[in-house]
């Protein structure tokens, strides 16, 4: 089996080539991070304040991006795992690692700035509804998928097993994604694809859509570099058993 | 106010955090592939 | 390995235990051998008593130490029993679940399993229904006990509490199956299992402490969180039933 995998169609990995960063790698992230200052901005001093809730909705503006981008990229981790399934792409493979650790990163800011927001608003920190409930359980099973990864070895047994996990704990995403159209929670009502009596005030939505650009942006960048990483580390492990069997 | 100065540090905390681990990592894969190449050489 | 052929084991005699009693000639359908795979599973827990023996007198301690730590009462047991009884339920299940594929690893009876994908997936649910079985028998041993030590209080609906004890324990065996035969080969198989099941367990047991919290107190209706539960039931033995080819698969 490792043979195999050493030995591919295009022979053993070399080292001759150093891995080297693409030049459009700084720019793309100059422009992540502006994207973000600008975020920023908008969230802070252009968007007005809301009505009801005051200061405190502008939390708004950084919780559901993250929430919703995280979700995106779950999903890319799904579509990775089908992928490598039917492919057996270790690319795919390693956008599959990659998308579930930036997906964890993403949903630890919504779900550490829903309380922060929830305490002045609510008045309590947490509460068991649905849609808390299950973003938490999202957060930890995708905490688990990575200590899968950690407790399985690095063969071909790894992805494998990653990915049929993967499709098991995806399962809660959309669920979560419609809790708060299903059943009646604590959370909020949906405010963009929500019916009839949803809405944002146009300065408001301007600033939610940058906001969901610099998101984007970042989960971009991030997934790039970590894939990168993966693919790199793929590539030492092959010369290392390469090497154990020249031996 | 404090709250909402609190949330937008959460976020950038967070992504900082992750920023640095992934630099830790990209240095940790350059020594290893360094270490390779000069066994490489080695031989 | 996908880049090899598949080296499927030849039936012959000196195939493994597993695969001699499931295949005595030719590719048998896969019916057979889900009877085959079910009914040597239990066979073998039957067999091994010890084992069963431990899993129950394990499921008593909990009982017994939960009733020392909470000073049970009637008024406490209509709040929280039912999480208590489900805690218990779900760390024997964890015992049960995690034998179902250690011992098809320490036979390499894995390999035998995995004659073709139909084969794999009625495998599976065999040995599915098998853990089904098992913690279903442990459970009917530890509901009188908890009746008795946590003083259940008179108005309980017991059709209920058995109703939602069958779709939780089916919801348990399902995921706790697969991600068994996921985790066979892993290093510290023992403790990645609940690392694993837990996490896609919480929505089912957060409908089955809520069902049998409403059958305990003897009013309300559970039709929800039993919905909830056979809806979970639904998707994830299906998902089980079509990635089964996954995790079985001979390397």
């Amino acid at each position: 089996m490792k043979q195999t995998e050493t030995a591919g169609p295009t022979g053993p990995a070399s080292t001759a080539a150093p891995p080297q960063a693409p030049p459009w790698l700084p720019w793309w992230a100059g422009v992540t991070a502006a994207l973000m200052l600008y975020a920023l901005y908008q969230a802070w001093i252009a968007a007005p304040t809301e009505a009801t809730m005051g200061i405190y909705q502008r939390i708004f503006y950084v919780h559901v991006p993250a929430a919703l981008v995280g979700f995106g990229v779950f999903f890319i981790n799904l579509m990775a795992s089908v992928w490598y399934l039917a492919r057996r792409s270790r690319a795919a493979d390693a956008m599959a690692v990659a998308s579930a650790e930036v997906g964890v990163a993403l949903l630890a800011i919504n779900l550490i700035t829903g309380p922060i927001w929830a305490k002045p608003i609510w008045g309590i920190w947490w509460t068991w509804d649905a849609r808390l409930t299950l973003t938490l359980v999202i957060w930890i099973m995708y905490v688990s998928y990575l200590v899968l990864r950690q407790f399985t070895p690095h063969s071909e047994l790894q992805p494998r097993l990653a990915a049929a996990y993967a499709m098991f704990i995806f399962v809660a995403v959309p669920v979560d994604y419609m809790a708060i159209r299903w059943w009646r929670t604590q959370h909020p009502q949906p405010v963009l694809f929500g019916g009839p009596h949803a809405g944002l005030a146009p300065a408001m939505l301007y600033a939610l859509c940058v906001g969901f650009a610099a998101y984007i942006a970042l989960a971009a960048t991030l997934l790039r570099l970590r894939y990168r990483q993966e693919q790199l580390r793929h590539k030492i492990e092959l010369q290392r058993r390469a090497r154990a069997l020249a031996e | 106010m404090v709250s909402v100065v609190a949330a937008f540090s959460v976020a950038w905390i967070v992504t900082t955090i992750y920023v640095f681990t992934l630099g830790a990592r990209q240095r940790e894969l350059e020594r290893a592939m360094a270490a390779l190449r000069s066994e490489d050489a080695e031989d | 390995m996908h880049m090899t052929p598949p080296a499927a084991p030849p039936p012959t005699p000196t195939a493994p235990a597993s695969a001699t009693a499931i295949a005595p000639a030719g590719h048998p359908s896969p019916l057979a051998i889900f009877w085959a795979t079910w009914r040597r599973d239990l066979r073998i827990e039957w067999r091994e008593r010890q084992a069963l023996n431990a899993m129950l007198f394990y499921a008593l301690l909990v009982i017994v130490i939960f009733s020392f730590a909470f000073e049970a009462q009637a008024a406490l047991t209509v709040r929280v029993g039912g999480g208590l009884l489900w805690v218990a339920f779900l760390f024997a299940g964890l015992l049960a679940l995690d034998r179902a594929f250690a011992r098809e690893t320490a036979g390499d009876c894995l390999t035998g399993l995995a004659i073709s994908p139909a084969s794999r997936a009625a495998a599976l649910a065999g040995k599915f229904s098998a853990a089904f079985v098992l913690m279903l028998a442990i459970e009917g041993v530890i509901l009188p006990l908890f009746a008795v030590l946590f003083n259940a209080p008179p108005g309980a609906r017991w059709g209920g509490i058995l109703l939602t004890a069958v779709l939780g324990t089916w919801a348990l065996a399902a995921t706790g199956t697969y991600f068994s035969a996921l985790g066979a080969h892993a290093r510290q198989r023992t403790l990645l299992l609940p690392l694993l099941l837990l996490p896609v367990a919480i929505p089912a047991v957060i409908a089955m402490v809520q069902a049998t919290q409403v059958y305990l107190h003897g009013q309300g209706g559970a039709g929800f969180w039993l919905q909830l539960l056979a809806a979970y039931d639904a998707i994830f033995t299906a998902l089980g039933v079509l990635l089964a080819d996954v995790v079985l698969e001979v390397e």
